[in-house]
């Protein structure tokens, strides 16, 4: 593609949700609730046309020139030049994937908002926070510049923190927004200080320093700056691992995202489903270079990503709440995605990425329309017996949850298993690894059926879910189109490919030219082995919905007897959810909060306070001082003015001058 | 190149002759008919002032950039038209445009003389940009006083008030005092080299001698009276409060930025000699204004007192830029892009502050007190504002604080930087005690709010506030045309 037409391509599609999100908070409030219901959508369908025109060059663009990197706006030097700061984009498989998610799905879930938002008198405000968080996301997926991908990264993390606190009057969405940004402030100091080293340690290959903050400069130096394996690069890959963790809410910056459910419904489809909480799988394989250098990093992003995955998968068995039960199975999710990219396996982790994204948007958006159905209620011992009147929407449901469960010819059903048997080759700890990533296809199949059940099928525990009715045309349209895509995506790009052969496909052609930069690390499983592993995969689905169903459908056994069964500990443990959030409230809010106590009585007043205050006195009277010298009186500022260049002229003339 | 008639010569001066010719029709209005409305008067000024500018951009076509030869010479050789010229015609016009925006909520107080007001305005624009443009001594003599006695004027329009008589009055003595000092050391300048113009002096003066550090001394501190800086700064609050806002806010932002224009020209074209004595000298002038100005800016109870100190302060932190001179031009691109940005910032301050004072509300900072919810936009535009001034990212007072310190550095003054840093912190302390005012404290529950500023005055508000948030996104075009305006500076 050529310069120009990605420059105005990339201007575009970041220009029509800046000029949403303006427009809804500017001319919102005037023009009302119509204005806003086509000016938000409408800038983010814009979007996904320029996001087709931009895919649509990317593959035809000749296998050598697949990425353009263009700077769209100069913005500034410093250091004399040597350092230049400007919003570069990069255009290329990878960031075309990103770019057609986040506004492919993104349209469908805003349009799906206007009917969700129906009744809420602040939609010009809520549209234009979502639009700020489309405008930020695809800041951060097509940053060429890490100033750029920081700011980006941010803003994200603003607008998720704006969304979660949507509904400010209430406390606990208000404490949700908190812990979420504080969460991802975290991420972010890791991530600047991981910048600010990798600024410092860039060498070319005769050694000399580099002044550049250029992503493809960067990965391009790479290898003359760092060694392999060494601690330095270790170093900061363990430092961006540790911002993609916090965005990602994975192991142990996860406990922000069960409480980000507090937002509205189609906040969490797009934002902690679908985009926002991928973006640490982005990060990482977008800096796939560095660590392809430093092996260790990568494989303790590994271990946590598949660590979080059974955890979260656990905790999803006994969560009773519905939103929360599909936050943690897209903690579950993500830890999967997480671990392909940890393990080398790029192209698989973003392959399950676009499909997690269709139909974990799905579930959510389906979760939605029951939960507005019941008034707003989300404690699934509430639900029950919808499928009688919530047809569509049960049916839309079902799909996500074959997707999510990953049986076969569903969309996640194929990126599930090829990420899955990447595990399988991925190096010494693969069989323990694959076998733990089984344990987890189990425990999907579990939860996700175990919701169906008890919020579709049996008897209705209120009087409300008698007479619930269907969501209306525009909450259901996107995801009945939504539960096709899931259905049919992985059909689609795999159908005319050998499936067992577990050669390219049409992801794995389109991406693996950009991750093959690095070397690829992580070798294709051979035929045999893909073999196999599909079909333990695809047994342990099977297994898990199985159980599912005759726990929570046919209750023979009943799930509470065997509940009964299970070690009391471990069940404590999953409606504890591990006790992560006391864990953290007692060694690091409490601790914290008594140090500051601690701080204010004892330190402040007697160590700080003193020289602070004295400081300050210091300043009033020198302010008091020098203020009586303005007396007001002409002929004391001409006295003044007179001796003071008399003065002057003597130190200068008898003292510098010579 | 020179051009032999007086008509030819006319042709460089299509800005300067704009800018007159509204003043008399400005002025001549106001004789013929008392009772022509301010919006007309309003509108006129805006015409000259968008004309002057755009004429200006007209002499960018075919302007010498040679470094030796870098503008032409106008008017008996008296005024250049280089880049550095051409950059503040459009910069002061914006000032100037600004202030009659601002000036509509005091249209009460200056009613008798609207048009008077709004031709000396123009006038006062016009020496303002004579004086950037000047490169002989008499031409910058006269255009320093055609812009000091339009601004005396101004100051005292209200001339009911004592006040405003009052602070006129010792502007007038105080400012005759500091033209003496300057004169002394034009004079001197004169005496020793039998030349008026800047490079003639600088050739005549061969090498550094105690009579031209003499003669420096005096032109500086002459001139720290324009920049209201340290030494020749008391004037400043006691004129700004007198003053309408408006008018303070004119001093504050055209009168500076030509006083630095001159100042900058000065002693880059004619004391190439003699550079550690200035440098020395304005790096002390820089030292004392940002400690004075911020330090006692602590202690005030008046908006327009506190904004006066501030305005020495900030003249402080200028002033480093300008020892940033060598050994590029670095510096003096820092100073023109922070006299721009603070400028328009500063001027949609004191339009927010003139809407207050002209809704009644008063003058005391305690008068503040919830202005928040009085007057949302006000502010809104006054924090915004406050907050550019102190210099916190990603206003534009933030880039335009790092080139100059930056410059600074690199041109070995990072005492000087230190110094300015620490300042910048103390300035924090007041600028962000009226945000707590406005924002915090509750104040009187049941205080009407406040009538909505009139359109203009909107405008000039929202551009202020607009630029201090926004402008940070085009630095880098913005600096570069800054870094342009300097060349004609180059060091020789």
């Amino acid at each position: 593609m050529n310069g120009t037409l990605a420059g105005v391509l990339g201007t575009l599609i970041l220009a029509f949700p800046l000029a949403g999100c303006v427009l809804c908070a500017l001319l919102g409030p005037r023009y009302g609730r119509r204005f806003v219901n086509w000016v938000g959508p409408g800038v983010v369908g814009l979007s996904f046309l320029v996001a087709l025109i931009v895919l649509a060059q990317v593959v035809g663009a000749p296998e050598h020139s697949k990425s353009t990197t263009v700077e769209i706006w100069n913005w500034l030097f410093l250091g004399a030049g040597n350092l230049h700061v400007g919003v570069d984009l990069t255009l290329d498989p990878l960031s075309t994937v990103m770019i057609m998610v986040i506004c492919g799905v993104g349209f469908l879930i805003h349009l799906y908002s206007v009917g969700y938002m129906e009744h809420d008198p602040g939609i010009a405000r809520f549209f234009s926070y979502m639009n700020l968080f489309i405008f930020s996301m695809l800041l951060l997926v097509l940053a060429a510049d890490l100033v750029i991908l920081i700011i980006g990264w941010a803003l994200v993390a603003l607008s998720s923190y704006l969304l979660i606190g949507y509904w400010y009057e209430r406390p606990s969405a208000v404490l949700a927004a908190r812990k979420a940004f504080i969460t991802q402030v975290i991420g972010d100091v890791a991530m600047i200080i991981a910048a600010a080293m990798l600024f410092t340690s860039l060498h070319d290959a005769g050694g000399h320093r580099i002044f550049t903050l250029s992503l493809p400069t960067i990965f391009a130096n790479a290898s003359s700056s760092f060694s392999h394996g060494g601690p330095l690069i270790t170093g900061i890959c363990a430092l961006l691992a540790i911002g993609a963790f916090a965005k990602s809410a994975q192991f142990p910056l996860h406990t922000w995202l069960p409480d980000a459910m507090e937002g509205p419904t189609p906040v969490s489809a797009l934002i902690h489903a679908a985009t926002m909480v991928t973006a640490g799988v982005y990060l990482i394989a977008r800096f796939h270079v560095l660590y392809d250098l430093a092996p260790v990093a990568a494989g303790m992003v590994a271990c946590v990503g598949i660590g979080t995955a059974v955890m979260a998968g656990v905790i999803a068995l006994s969560q009773v709440d519905i939103k929360r039960v599909i936050a943690y199975s897209t903690m579950s999710q993500i830890g999967l995605m997480i671990f392909a990219v940890g393990i080398g396996a790029y192209t698989a982790g973003m392959y399950h990425f676009v499909t997690h994204a269709l139909f974990k948007a799905l579930l959510f958006m389906a979760a939605g329309n029951v939960i507005h159905a019941l008034a707003d209620e989300q404690d699934i011992r509430l639900m029950g017996g919808l499928s009688a009147r919530m047809r569509q929407t049960e049916v839309a449901f079902l799909a996500g949850s074959f997707a999510l469960a990953g049986i076969p010819i569903f969309a996640g059903w194929f990126s599930k298993e090829y990420l899955l048997g990447f595990g399988a080759v991925s190096g010494p700890l693969s069989p323990l690894l694959y076998l733990v990533g089984i344990g987890v296809n189990v425990l999907t199949g579990l939860y996700a059926f175990r919701l169906w059940a008890i919020v579709f099928r049996g008897e209705p525990q209120t009087a409300r879910g008698y007479a619930v009715h269907e969501a209306p045309p525009v909450m259901l349209w996107p995801v009945l189109a939504l539960a096709g895509l899931s259905t049919l995506t992985g059909l689609i790009i795999q159908w005319p490919i050998q499936i067992l052969g577990g050669g390219a496909h049409l992801v794995s052609g389109f991406l693996d030219p950009v991750f093959a930069a690095g070397g690829h690390p992580a070798g294709e499983p051979g035929a045999g082995v893909a073999a196999l592993a599909l079909i333990a995969g695809t047994a342990a689905s099977l297994v898990g919905v199985g159980g599912a169903l005759r726990l929570w459908l046919w209750h023979q056994p009943d799930a509470q007897a065997v509940a009964s069964r299970v070690p009391r500990s471990l069940t404590l443990l999953s409606l504890h959810k591990f006790y992560f959030d006391e864990l953290y409230d007692a060694v690091l809010v409490r601790p914290t909060r008594a140090a500051a106590q601690t701080m204010r009585r004892v330190v402040e007043p007697g160590v700080m306070d003193g020289w602070v205050r004295g400081l300050a006195d210091v300043f009033a009277g020198l302010s008091l001082d020098f203020r009586s010298y303005q007396s007001g009186l002409i002929r004391d500022y001409a006295s003044y003015m007179i001796g003071a260049t008399a003065v002057g002229v003597v130190v200068i003339v008898f003292v510098i001058a010579h | 190149m020179s051009h032999p008639s007086p008509f030819a010569a006319a042709v460089d001066l299509i800005p300067e002759g704009i800018l007159l010719l509204g003043a008399l029709v400005c002025g001549s209005l106001a004789v013929v008919h008392r009772r022509v409305p301010a919006p007309v008067y309003r509108g006129l000024s805006a015409l000259t002032l968008v004309a002057a500018a755009g004429s200006s951009l007209v002499y960018l076509r075919g302007l010498p950039t040679s470094p030796s030869n870098p503008g032409y010479v106008a008017w008996s050789e008296g005024l250049v038209v280089d880049r550095y010229s051409i950059f503040f015609v459009p910069v002061l016009c914006a000032f100037t445009l600004m202030t009659v925006l601002a000036s509509a909520p005091v249209a009460q107080r200056i009613r008798p003389h609207v048009g008077e007001y709004h031709a000396l305005l123009l006038t006062a624009t016009l020496g303002a940009v004579l004086l950037a443009s000047a490169r002989e001594m008499i031409a910058f003599y006269v255009a320093l006083e055609l812009l000091s006695i339009s601004l005396y004027i101004l100051v005292g329009i209200s001339k009911t008030e004592p006040r405003s008589s009052e602070a006129a009055f010792k502007y007038l003595v105080y400012g005759a005092a500091a033209s003496a000092v300057l004169l002394y050391g034009l004079a001197l300048l004169y005496g020793l080299t039998g030349r008026t113009d800047l490079v003639g002096v600088a050739h005549g003066l061969g090498s550094s001698s105690a009579a031209a550090a003499l003669a420096l001394t005096l032109v500086i501190a002459g001139l720290t009276f324009k920049l209201g800086a340290v030494p020749l700064h008391q004037w400043v609050p006691d004129v700004y409060e007198g003053a309408t806002a408006p008018v303070a806010g004119f001093i504050a932002t055209l009168s500076k930025a030509a006083g630095f224009a001159i100042l900058l020209r000065v002693v880059v074209t004619t004391f190439p000699v003699a550079r550690s004595t200035w440098l020395a000298v304005i790096a002390l002038a820089a030292a004392l204004s940002m400690v004075l100005g911020n330090v006692v800016a602590l202690a005030q109870s008046r908006m327009k007192r506190l904004l006066a100190y501030s305005s020495i302060g900030q003249a402080g932190f200028i002033l480093v830029g300008v020892v940033a001179y060598p050994p590029d031009q670095q510096g003096v691109a820092a100073v023109l892009f922070y006299l721009f940005t603070y400028g328009i910032v500063v001027l949609g301050v004191f339009a927010a502050v003139a809407h207050v004072e002209g809704s009644g509300a008063g003058e005391e900072i305690d008068d503040y007190r919830g202005l928040s919810r009085r007057s949302p936009i006000a502010a809104a535009a006054l924090a915004v504002g406050m907050v550019s001034l102190i210099g916190i990212p990603p206003t534009i007072g933030f880039f335009a604080k790092l080139f100059v310190f930056e410059a600074a550095v690199q041109a070995g003054y990072a005492w000087l930087v230190l110094l300015a840093l620490a300042m910048t912190v103390v300035s924090a302390a007041y600028y962000l005690r009226v945000l707590r005012v406005m924002y915090v404290d509750a104040g009187d529950q049941d205080a009407a709010p406040l009538p909505w500023p009139p359109r203009v005055t909107l405008a000039a508000i929202a551009v202020g506030g607009l630029a201090a948030l926004a402008l940070g996104a085009a630095v880098q075009p913005l600096f570069a045309l800054a870094g342009g305006a300097a060349g004609p500076l180059t060091v020789r």
